[in-house]
């Protein structure tokens, strides 16, 4: 009799359990690679005076799809005394050289070989754009040709300073330089007035005469 | 510390009343649904080996070994069986009648291999109740027809850019049988 009574709780429970059925695909596509991506248009090289770049890590899934793994992966840089790194974001620190950027996770492992084109010796001037001859605020701007140190081809010229450069000035002008690299020099007194642009070993004076 | 010490003593004189050893092994079915991350589902039969102290018609504490056969890929191209280990207290009542009702809480905690690129194993916890029948044929021999709910846990999987949390319900019942010494 009692018996009877606990069928009911059996037979639901086995028709509960029993309706169960398998997934067959696992529903987290598993990892595929990952990669550096470099999306600019100067892959696998970068100007000595050039501002940061920006390398991408990304994951690719079996499936097809992809996430941006940047912050997840561990990276590497194999020489410091030439680029400076962290997180993919680099600048070079020499005058030339190469270095290998990788990532890894796991197994898993990419790598990306950095040449830095160096400014060409006796290259370096600086410019302005409106002729200085009187005291006021004046836009400067430091430009160099750039060589492949291996092959010692030019492969840009009159290219903008925006790194890796030092700015002097006397007769008490001012230098400032705003987020976007662009310069600007205070003449405030007249006389003679030096400004000194130096990247690297490269030294460049420009002199103006106020009256 | 003095609340902890006071319930083992209670447990322990509940235990003590007339309690046995006692182990056991059983058979049955399961059905697991996910419910954080994505969904999936996975059914399949689970064997069950256990010891416990305690009596048939008062408390008695179990631990268990259980494992669950797999017939899914929910984490993997070749996810295998799940090994688990429990750990329950249980209830059962004496009511005259031929079957001693009874009630069971505890926890578990156990793994899976699996095979994906970052890991190999998958390890999970669980929060178990259930409730069920013991059904005496003699004092050293009974039967057990019983439903477990277990809410499962699991390690997160990695894929390098998120980590995906499981968590699911277990429903399974089994039938066994218990020797007690």
């Amino acid at each position: 009799m009692h018996f009877i009574k606990t069928l009911p709780f059996i037979l639901i429970t086995l028709l509960f359990i029993g309706c169960g059925e398998n997934t067959k695909n696992p529903v987290t596509s598993d990892i595929l690679s990952i990669t550096i991506d470099d999306n600019s248009t100067t892959s696998g090289f970068i100007y000595a005076t050039d501002t940061n770049k920006t390398l991408k890590a990304t994951v690719h899934y079996q499936d097809g799809t992809s996430l941006d793994a940047s912050d997840y992966v561990t990276w590497k840089n194999s020489n410091f005394d030439v680029l400076s790194m962290y997180r993919g974001e680099y600048s070079a620190v020499a005058n030339g050289g190469k270095s290998t950027i990788s990532i890894e996770y796991g197994n898993f492992y990419d790598s990306l070989d950095i040449e830095v084109y160096a400014l060409k010796s006796n290259s370096l001037a600086i410019f302005t754009t409106n002729d200085i001859n009187t005291t006021g605020t004046f836009s400067i701007e430091a430009k160099g040709d750039f060589i492949d140190i291996d092959t010692n081809a030019t492969v840009d010229t009159n290219r903008t300073i925006l790194n890796n450069i030092l700015w002097s000035t006397t007769n008490d002008a001012v230098i400032t330089i705003d987020d976007n690299n662009l310069v600007e020099v205070e003449i405030i007194n007249t006389g003679e007035t030096n400004i000194t642009a130096s990247v690297f070993d490269y030294n460049v004076t420009k002199t103006f005469i106020i009256n | 510390m003095k609340k902890i010490i006071l319930f083992l003593l209670l447990i322990s004189s509940f235990l003590y009343a007339e309690a046995k050893l006692y182990t056991g092994f059983s058979y049955g079915i399961y059905d697991e649904n996910f419910i954080e991350g994505n969904k999936a589902q996975s059914s399949s039969s689970f064997m069950k080996i256990k010891a416990g102290y305690g009596d048939i018609d008062a408390y008695a504490i179990e631990f268990s070994i259980d494992k669950l056969k797999n017939e899914s890929n929910i984490f993997s191209a070749n996810d295998s069986e799940k090994i688990g280990l429990n750990v329950e207290l249980i209830k059962a009542f004496d009511f005259n009648l031929f079957a001693n009702p009874f009630f069971k809480a505890g926890f578990g905690a156990g793994y899976l291999k699996i095979d994906r690129a970052t890991q190999d194993t998958l390890n999970y916890g669980s929060f178990n109740l259930g409730v069920g029948f013991f059904i005496p044929v003699n004092p050293h021999f009974d039967f057990e027809l019983a439903y477990d709910y277990k809410y499962m846990t699991y390690e997160a999987i990695d894929t390098i850019a998120r980590q995906i949390s499981y968590k699911s319900n277990l429903n399974s019942a089994y039938f066994g049988f218990n020797v007690r010494f």
